[in-house]
């Protein structure tokens, strides 16, 4: 038999290695980057604070009393952590992207920062821990007890207190133990590398001292099947026959829940992440850790069962087997084993809750009872650390009278699934946190309230039966003898296991006023804004978190505020980027600061303290929605734009393609207008001129006078063709000056310039039946029609080719050379060079002079008849297009244009 | 695979081992037979407690990495 002095000298030396490693880890994490701390196998380990001595010790318990029943308290927390990628992962998320420090702080965040809500889900974390930690202190008082022996003389080695005293000292040495480890200083992440590495550290010793002893069942019971055997020979149900119902799966769910919301178990996996990528690891490793530590479960009970005294305790076997059989050693481990899984849960618990209480209930009174903080004098940080230390201190005591009033039960493990089955309240809120966008605040703090009223009903209160009379009577018979509100048979429903009963009501009542609640409220503007950063947490990663405060404060403000919660250094280094301390600092550093401190006092404190340090009031959040509104607008007022531009753009080409016709047309007409009216000029000068020396000269010869007569007779004959009414072609003629068939416009009729109208001649048709049969007798004078002339494909210079200008018949007819055919082959104005031939023609020096006064060259660059088109095309506005083109796209456009 | 279609395994492959635990199909395993010497629903919870734990640790090798937008498709796996 071990002695109590032994005992107690080891664990208090198993501690103080405990300390040494978390200062050496915190040491090691300020120092370098971490390395192995930040290792994935640290983290793993460290989430195993899961298994605490309920895992222990009374996981052997609850083997002998109702077998595999115990495997769905590890099922749970494998299947979340098989669907990591789901929830855990995206929780993990969040919290780095906000700064969540705890259970409560996410719930607050995620519904509009809300501070009301943040100290419900405290109050209840703190009220449903208690069973939980009274149940280590319960394990740990009975293990000492087993280790040190019963009876008399236990009582004179631990100086003759009982149970409840040891309980009370084990109470206290753990509340000093963790103020220790756990509120040495402030960290803005609220991460503990040097916790983290002591519980990693007591992962491995519990996880060996487990398997040790189950090895050592092992080789004293000779083997699993000879265990089994026995125990079935003894009469023990081996099978667990009753096991797989309505108790496994409700265990099943609260274990789900238990491993995301207990307040410890969200500290480690969550707060303490360093890496998202970390959960790739611990997805498996964890489960993997579980399936080890419950491996020997089923056979030391067994073995226990079959070997052991009747009457002994089952959640001791594990250190009452080896002290039976005088393996003192093992004894030891094993104790050293429990009291490490009870340390780390306890540790790792009052830190989470204590971290609650300070963020959420003193730091919400401190800012209120202080107005701010000017003129306070006293350190920001030092008020969180001993808030801390208070909360440690009342979290711990809580326990221990938890354990006073229900000391008489005697199983661990319906002792912790109170508690679980407390804090599975959270369940249903942070789901809806995590993938419902329309929960509002309201509907997830009537939905706790209910939760937390109902558990504490039907599951918290019926544990003190024992201890309270009233209690007693009120499970009978009912408050007031109302029996459809019994705990046990709520609305009637009995003949339900007690904690399936309270599993069920609890849940579903919660999870029904959550939804009820979500749909019937509304939520605020900072809660739709935080709803989309949570829900859509994998859709925004990189982008800039909305800010809700503006800045109105000076850095030196904010540095001041910075400096009380953070501590100077980490404020420096913060403010470092700042260019002048009485600046304005940008809304984006206002957002940054505020996440900082919501790392430290959670998102909701942060909150309120900026709020009243930035321009003294609180942010209207209504604009920041304005804002949002409106930046809308603007988006679709801008799409609208960019589908009017196009519009544009559009129309714009078909304007600029219908300019480059016109301009071609235009410059078709201009072509065309000159040719006819040199064609008509020129000969009515050879005419005149003709005629001039006719009048004029009396001396000429016969024969030349007869010449110069002929060649008048024949010019207008000449010109016959070109002479035509134009009247009737005229739509053929306006498509020539759309430019459709410019050939066909050239060879068959030409349109006149209406001055020319007046010279038609009057029996038009007569005289095109003489041309015909002139041009038919090829007598040179009228070239014989081309084949395809009619084609309007045909190329200008072809159809000037076609016939020949009349200007050269006098020519032909005097003699002369033809010249190079069309106008663009020689130089000058056809016009000028008709003239010069003619005075070739007429060599006579005074003729040639009357001559040349009567033909005068026109300016060499204007066409004569160019003038009389400006003028008449002057009235009608050319620009307009409308006179045109009046169907024309673009001319529509000009129309609405203007 | 893609990397969707990966989530939608892993997805799936949680919800069928929650199914594989849970009544009725655990029932199936709960009659009284021992396998080497074991009961058999004993050994049936073990055995899915690994392939679960295998089948999380191989996702956990392919499920996309990138941490900054392994919400996109496609990113390396």
């Amino acid at each position: 038999m071990l002695s109590a002095n032994l005992v107690i000298a080891t664990a208090v030396a198993y501690v103080g290695l405990l300390f040494f490693i978390a200062w050496a880890g915190d040491r090691r994490a300020r120092q370098s980057s971490g390395g192995l701390l930040r290792s994935p196998f640290i983290y793993t380990l460290a989430i195993s604070v899961y298994c605490t001595s309920w895992t222990f010790y009374g996981a052997v318990g609850s083997a002998a009393r109702n077998g595999l029943e115990y495997l769905a308290i590890y099922l749970g927390p494998t299947l979340v952590f098989v669907g990591w990628w789901f929830v855990l992962r995206k929780l993990v998320r969040i919290a780095h992207a906000q700064r969540i420090t705890s259970v409560a702080d996410l719930l607050s965040s995620r519904f509009g920062k809300s501070s009301r809500l943040a100290v419900l889900v405290t109050v209840i974390a703190v009220i449903g821990i208690a069973p939980y930690i009274a149940l280590q202190l319960k394990a740990v008082t009975s293990s000492i007890q087993a280790i040190g022996g019963t009876g008399a003389a236990a009582r004179e080695g631990f100086g003759g207190i009982d149970d409840v005293g040891l309980a009370l000292g084990v109470a206290a040495a753990m509340a000093v133990f963790t103020i220790l480890f756990g509120t040495r200083n402030l960290d803005a992440k609220e991460q503990h590398h040097g916790v983290v590495a002591a519980i990693a550290f007591e992962a491995i010793v519990k996880l060996c001292a487990l398997i040790a002893v189950g090895g050592f069942v092992l080789y004293a019971g000779g083997g699993l099947e000879a265990i089994f055997s026995n125990a079935e020979a003894k009469g023990i149900d081996i099978y667990s026959e009753d096991t797989f119902g309505n108790r496994w799966i409700a265990m099943n769910v609260l274990s789900i829940a238990a491993i995301l919301c207990l307040p410890r178990q969200f500290q480690i996996t969550v707060v303490e992440n360093s890496d998202e990528n970390h959960l790739r690891t611990a997805g498996w490793a964890f489960p993997a850790y579980l399936l080890l530590m419950s491996l020997f479960t089923l056979p030391i009970a067994l073995f226990g069962m079959t070997t052991m005294p009747a009457g002994s305790n089952p959640d001791m076997f594990v250190l009452t087997l080896p002290l039976a059989a005088g393996q003192d050693g093992l004894a030891l481990f094993a104790f050293i084993g429990g009291f490490s899984s009870a340390t780390s849960m306890i540790i790792v618990e009052a830190i989470a809750l204590s971290i609650m209480v300070s963020n959420h209930i003193v730091m919400p009174i401190v800012l209120r009872t202080t107005g701010g903080f000017g003129g306070n004098d006293r350190d920001l940080s030092r008020l969180l650390l001993n808030s801390r230390r208070l909360s440690i201190g009342i979290i711990l005591f809580l326990g221990f009278f938890y354990f006073y009033l229900t000391r008489d039960s005697d199983a661990l493990a319906p002792i912790g699934l109170i508690s679980f089955a407390g804090v599975a309240q959270f369940l249903p809120a942070i789901l809806a946190a995590l993938f419902w966008r329309e929960a509002t605040m309201r509907g997830a703090t009537a939905a706790v309230a209910v939760g937390f009223v109902v558990w504490a009903w039907s599951m918290f209160m019926p544990s003190f039966q024992s201890s309270s009379p009233w209690v007693a009577a009120v499970m009978a018979d009912g408050p007031g003898g109302i029996s459809w509100l019994r705990p046990q048979a709520l609305f009637g429903l009995d003949g339900l296991d007690p904690l399936v009963h309270s599993v069920f009501w609890s849940l579903f009542l919660n999870a029904a006023t959550l939804v009820a609640g979500s749909l019937v409220t509304s939520q605020s503007a900072l809660e739709r804004l935080q709803a989309t950063l949570f829900v859509d947490a994998f859709r925004r990663s990189g982008r800039r978190d909305p800010n809700f405060i503006r800045g109105s404060a000076t850095a030196n403000d904010l540095f001041f505020v910075a400096q009380r919660v953070l501590g100077t250094d980490r404020a420096t280094e913060l403010f470092a980027g700042l260019p002048r301390p009485d600046t304005e600092p940008s809304a984006e550093f206002i957002g940054r600061l505020e996440r900082e401190l919501a790392g430290s006092i959670g998102a909701a404190s942060a909150h309120v303290m900026l709020s009243k340090v930035v321009s003294g009031e609180a942010v209207s959040l209504e604009e920041v929605m304005q804002m949002a509104d409106e930046t809308q607008q603007a988006i679709e007022y801008s799409q609208q734009l960019e589908r009017t531009s196009t519009e544009l753009r559009t129309t714009a080409e078909q304007l600029e393609q219908a300019n480059v016709r016109l301009r071609e047309v235009d410059q078709q007409k201009d072509d065309f207008l000159s040719q006819v009216s040199h064609e008509v000029r020129t000969p009515m000068t050879a005419i005149r001129s003709f005629s001039e020396i006719l009048l004029d000269e009396g001396e000429l010869a016969p024969e030349e006078r007869h010449k110069f007569v002929s060649t008048i007779h024949h010019e207008p004959a000449a010109h016959q063709p070109a002479r035509r009414d134009p009247r009737p072609q005229r739509p053929r003629a306006r498509r020539a000056r759309l430019g459709e068939s410019p050939g066909r416009c050239r060879t068959g009729a030409r349109p006149r310039h209406p001055s020319l109208r007046r010279a038609r001649p009057p029996a038009r048709h007569a005289r095109r039946v003489r041309r015909a049969r002139r041009c038919g007798n090829g007598d040179g004078r009228c070239p014989p029609a081309q084949p395809g002339a009619d084609q309007p494909d045909l190329q200008r210079h072809q159809v000037q080719q076609r016939r020949a200008p009349p200007r050269h018949r006098h020519l032909a007819a005097a003699g002369r050379e033809l010249p190079g055919r069309g106008r663009r082959q020689r130089s000058g104005h056809p016009a000028r060079r008709s003239r010069q031939d003619l005075r070739e023609v007429l060599s006579r020096p005074a003729r040639r002079a009357r001559l040349g006064r009567r033909c005068r060259p026109r300016p060499r660059h204007q066409p004569p008849d160019r003038q009389a088109h400006e003028r008449r095309t002057r009235a009608a506005p050319r620009r307009g297009a409308g006179c045109l083109f009046p169907h024309h796209p673009a001319a529509r456009l000009g129309a609405l244009t203007g | 695979m893609t990397a969707r279609k990966l989530e939608s395994a892993a997805l799936f492959f949680t919800i069928f081992g929650a199914m594989l635990i849970m009544p009725p199909l655990v029932l199936l395993f709960n009659v009284k037979a021992r396998l080497f010497g074991l009961p058999l629903e004993l050994i049936y919870l073990f055995a899915v407690w690994v392939v679960l734990c295998a089948g999380t640790a191989w996702f956990g090798r392919r499920l996309p990495r990138a941490p900054a937008d392994d919400d996109e498709p496609g990113s390396p796996g």
